[in-house]
C-alpha cells in the first residue's frame, strides 16, 4: 500500500518533463509525443535564446506574440502532462463509462483518422504562424542585393526558393500564414457571433421582429458572397482590419437563418417554458439556454467557415483587392508567382500549397465533426 | 402551376427592390465623393477645373439630393438602363453584352462536365459503400472541392501549358483564329476553353459528387427500395429504375440555383485565363473602381440567384409529385 503511494507520488514527479509520467504508466504512444512536442519547444527556445528575450520588448503583432506563445506552450505542455496523468491514475482500475452527448462525440471524432490528422496540421500551422519570427530564417521583408539572390531554386539555406526581389519564400510564408489564418480566424468569429445573436433574436421575438430580420436576411443572403466582397473592397481600402470586417459582415446570414430554425423548435420545448416560467429576462433565455442547445451544428459549420474565409481572403489578395504586397498573404503570393511560372515554379507552388493543405485540413475536420456530431448516428450508437 | 408561378414572381418584387436598394446604399456608404472616383485616375494630381467637375457631375446626376438619385436608379434600373461606365465611356449594357456570352461559353460548359462526372461518382461510390473505392471518391472528392480554384488554375497551366505546352495558358483565341474555317474555329475555341472548363467542371463535381452519393443513399434505405428488392429486381434495376429517380430530385433542384454561377461564378478564373467575361469585367472595375460596373454587375448577380430559387423551387414542384404548389410537402 505505502508502495502504491510512492509509485503514485513517483509517476507525478517524472510528469514535470512531459511524456515521462505517461512512459511509467505505459501510455507510451502519449508519452513519446508529449516528449517531443516538449523537445521542440526547447530546441527552438535555444536556438533563438536572443531573439526570444528580446521579443518580450518588441511590438505585440510582431516578436512579442511569438516570445509569449513560446512560454505558454511550454507552460500548458507541463499543465497537461500532470493533469492527464493524474487523471489517469485516479481512474485507473475503475472502469467509467462516459455516455455524455460531447464524450460520445468526441469519442467518435476520434475514431476518424483523417480528421485528427487534420486537427494536428491545423494546430502546427497555427503555432507555426504564432512563431513565425522565431522561426523565420530570414527576415520577410529584407532585400538583399537583388542580382545575386533573385529566383533562387528551393535549396537548403531557402527551402522554398527566393522571389523576384531576392526574398526568402520559406520566411515569407510562415508570415503569411499569419496574415491568413487570423484573418480567417477572426471573420469566421465574427461572422458566427453576428449570425447566431441575429437569428436567436428574431425567433425568440417571433411576429412583426422576425419578420422585419428575416426579409433582411432575404435580401442579404440574395447577393453571392464574393460580389459582395468584391463590392466592398472596391468601396474601402483594404488592409487586415478592414478585410476581417468586410469577410465577417458578409457571411453572416447563413447561419442567422439556420439558427432562426433551430431556435424555432428548442422554443416551444418544456425547458424554454421553464425558464420564462421562473421569470428570466430575454436575453438570459436566449443566450444562456437557446443559443448553446443549437451551438453543436454551429460548431460544424464553423471549421467549414474559417476553410471558407481564409479561401475568400486569398482568392481577394490573389486578384490584388485584399492584402497587398509587401505585406505577405499566401494569395498575394500566389498572385506574385502567377508571372513567373515560366522560370521559377517555385513562386506560386509553396504557399498555394500551404494554403491547399490548410484548406483541404479544415474541411476533412468539418467532416469528422459532422460525423461526430450527426445526431442520428448517435442514436444508432447508444440507444 | 402557371398560378404558383405568377405569386412566386410577385412576391419576389419587393425582395427584388430591396436587392437594389442595398447596393445603392453601399456603394453610397464610401468614403468620400463617386466623383473623386471618377476624377483621381484622371487628373493624374492636376487641378481640374471646378466648372467642368460640375459639367461632369451633372452630367452623371450627382448634382442631385440623394434620394433624387435614388429614385432615378430604381427607375433605371427597372428600365434595363445599367448606367455608363466611368473607365470605358460606354453603357455597362453593352459592356455586358459583350462579355456575357463569353462567360456562358466557359460556364455551361463548366456545369456540364460537373454534372456528368459528379452524377457518375456518387451514384458509383453509393452503391460501392464503404469499399476502398468509396473511401477514395469521397476523400478525394472532399479535396478537389477545399482546393482553391486559383492555385489548381495555376498549376495546371504550369504543368499543361508551361511545360508540355498542350494547351494555351490564356486567351479566348489563337493569332490566326480570323482564318480558321467554322470547324476549325469551334476546335480553337473548345482548345482554349480545355483548362478553365476543366478547373471550374472538376470542383463543382466534387461538390455534386458528395451531395449524390448522400441522396442515393437515403432513398436506398427507404422501404420501397426495400420492397423492389425483396419482389426480386435485380440491383442494377433496383438503383436505376428505382431508387435514382427520387435521389436526382434535389440534384435538379441544386442545377437551379445554378443560375447565378452561369454569370458569375467565374470571377477568379476568367481573370487567370484573361477571359473577357463578366467576372473579369467586375474585377477590373473593382480595382479601377467603376462603380456603375461594380453596381450593375453584383445586382444582377442577386438578382440571378432569386430567380434561381424560383427555378429551383417550381422544378421541384414540377418533378416530384409528392410537392404540391405552395411548396409544401404532401406525403
Amino acid at each position: 500500500m505505502a508502495n502504491a503511494r510512492s509509485d503514485t507520488r513517483n509517476i507525478l514527479r517524472r510528469a514535470w518533463l512531459p511524456g515521462l509520467g505517461h512512459w511509467a504508466l505505459g501510455h507510451r504512444g502519449r508519452g513519446i509525443r508529449l516528449l517531443l512536442f516538449t523537445v521542440t519547444i526547447l530546441a527552438v527556445l535555444l536556438w533563438r535564446w536572443d531573439l526570444f528575450v528580446t521579443g518580450f520588448l518588441a511590438p505585440f503583432w510582431d516578436r512579442r506574440l511569438a516570445s509569449l506563445s513560446l512560454v505558454a506552450l511550454l507552460a500548458s505542455a507541463v499543465a497537461l502532462s500532470r493533469w492527464d496523468v493524474k487523471r489517469l491514475l485516479s481512474e485507473e482500475g475503475e472502469a467509467q463509462i462516459h455516455r455524455s452527448p460531447m464524450r460520445v462525440a468526441l469519442r467518435r471524432f476520434k475514431e476518424n483518422r483523417l480528421a485528427v490528422w487534420a486537427v494536428y496540421i491545423i494546430v502546427a500551422l497555427y503555432l507555426v504562424a504564432a512563431l513565425a519570427p522565431l522561426l523565420a530564417p530570414f527576415d520577410p521583408a529584407a532585400i538583399p542585393d537583388v542580382q545575386s539572390n533573385r529566383y533562387l531554386a528551393p535549396s537548403w539555406t531557402h527551402p522554398c526558393g527566393t522571389d523576384e526581389f531576392g526574398r526568402d519564400l520559406f520566411s515569407r510564408a510562415l508570415y503569411g500564414a499569419r496574415v491568413s489564418l487570423s484573418i480567417g480566424l477572426l471573420a469566421m468569429i465574427i461572422a458566427k457571433t453576428i449570425g447566431t445573436t441575429y437569428g436567436a433574436t428574431a425567433a425568440y421575438f417571433g411576429g412583426a421582429v422576425d419578420n422585419v430580420l428575416m426579409r433582411i436576411v432575404d435580401i442579404w443572403i440574395a447577393f453571392p458572397t464574393f460580389y459582395l466582397m468584391l463590392m466592398l473592397v472596391g468601396i474601402f481600402e483594404a488592409n487586415i482590419t478592414v478585410l476581417v470586417l468586410i469577410l465577417g459582415l458578409t457571411s453572416w446570414p447563413g447561419t442567422a437563418r439556420f439558427i432562426r430554425g433551430e431556435i424555432l423548435s428548442l422554443k416551444e420545448q418544456e425547458f424554454t417554458e421553464a425558464a420564462r416560467a421562473i421569470g428570466l429576462p430575454a436575453h438570459l433565455i436566449i443566450f444562456r439556454h437557446l443559443i448553446p442547445s443549437a451551438l453543436s451544428p454551429v460548431l460544424v459549420t464553423a471549421a467549414l467557415s474559417v476553410a471558407g474565409m481564409i479561401g475568400a481572403e486569398a482568392g481577394l489578395s490573389f486578384l490584388g483587392l485584399g492584402i497587398r504586397p509587401p505585406t505577405p498573404s499566401w494569395g498575394n503570393m500566389v498572385a506574385a508567382g502567377q508571372d513567373n511560372l515560366l522560370h521559377a515554379w517555385w513562386i506560386a507552388f509553396f504557399p498555394g500549397s500551404l494554403l491547399a493543405i490548410t484548406l483541404i485540413s479544415f474541411s476533412l475536420l468539418a467532416d469528422g465533426l459532422r460525423d461526430a456530431f450527426d445526431p442520428k448516428a448517435l442514436m444508432q450508437k447508444f440507444v | 402551376m402557371l398560378k404558383y408561378i405568377v405569386k412566386r414572381l410577385l412576391l419576389s418584387i419587393p425582395l427584388l427592390i430591396g436587392i437594389a436598394t442595398a447596393t445603392f446604399f453601399i456603394v453610397r456608404l464610401a468614403p468620400g465623393d463617386p466623383m473623386d472616383m471618377y476624377l483621381e485616375p484622371r487628373a493624374g494630381g492636376r487641378q481640374i477645373d471646378p466648372e467642368v467637375i460640375e459639367l461632369i457631375r451633372q452630367k452623371y446626376g450627382l448634382d442631385q439630393p440623394l434620394h433624387i438619385q435614388y429614385v432615378r436608379w430604381l427607375e433605371n434600373l427597372a428600365r434595363g438602363d445599367l448606367g455608363v461606365s466611368f473607365r470605358h465611356r460606354r453603357p455597362v449594357r453593352d459592356l455586358l453584352a459583350e462579355a456575357i456570352p463569353y462567360t456562358l461559353q466557359l460556364t455551361v460548359l463548366a456545369l456540364l462536365l460537373d454534372a456528368l462526372i459528379g452524377i457518375a461518382l456518387g451514384i458509383f461510390s453509393a452503391v460501392k459503400k464503404d469499399t476502398a473505392l468509396d473511401k477514395t471518391v469521397t476523400v478525394g472528392s472532399l479535396i478537389v472541392y477545399a482546393i482553391p480554384g486559383f492555385w489548381l488554375a495555376l498549376m495546371l497551366v504550369m504543368v499543361f501549358s508551361v511545360n508540355l505546352g498542350w494547351f494555351p495558358t490564356s486567351q479566348t483565341r489563337s493569332m490566326d483564329y480570323e482564318f480558321f474555317s467554322l470547324g476549325g474555329k469551334v476546335l480553337d475555341r473548345l482548345w482554349h476553353l480545355a483548362l478553365p472548363v476543366f478547373v471550374l467542371g472538376v470542383a463543382g463535381a466534387a461538390g455534386t459528387a458528395r451531395y449524390m452519393r448522400s441522396r442515393l443513399l437515403d432513398v436506398l434505405n427507404e422501404e420501397y427500395v426495400m420492397a423492389a428488392r425483396a419482389r426480386g429486381f435485380r440491383e442494377r434495376t433496383v438503383v436505376f429504375r428505382h431508387a435514382l429517380r427520387n435521389a436526382l430530385i434535389p440534384i435538379v433542384t441544386i442545377y437551379g440555383m445554378a443560375l447565378p454561377f452561369l454569370l458569375g461564378g467565374a470571377t477568379v478564373i476568367e481573370t487567370i485565363f484573361a477571359w473577357p467575361g463578366m467576372g473579369r469585367l467586375t474585377v477590373q472595375a473593382v480595382s479601377g473602381r467603376d462603380y456603375p460596373i461594380i453596381m450593375a454587375t453584383t445586382t444582377i448577380a442577386a438578382f440571378l440567384t432569386v430567380l434561381g430559387n424560383l427555378i429551383a423551387d417550381v422544378t421541384y414542384a414540377a418533378v416530384d409529385p409528392r410537392v404540391s404548389y405552395d411548396g409544401k410537402r404532401k406525403v
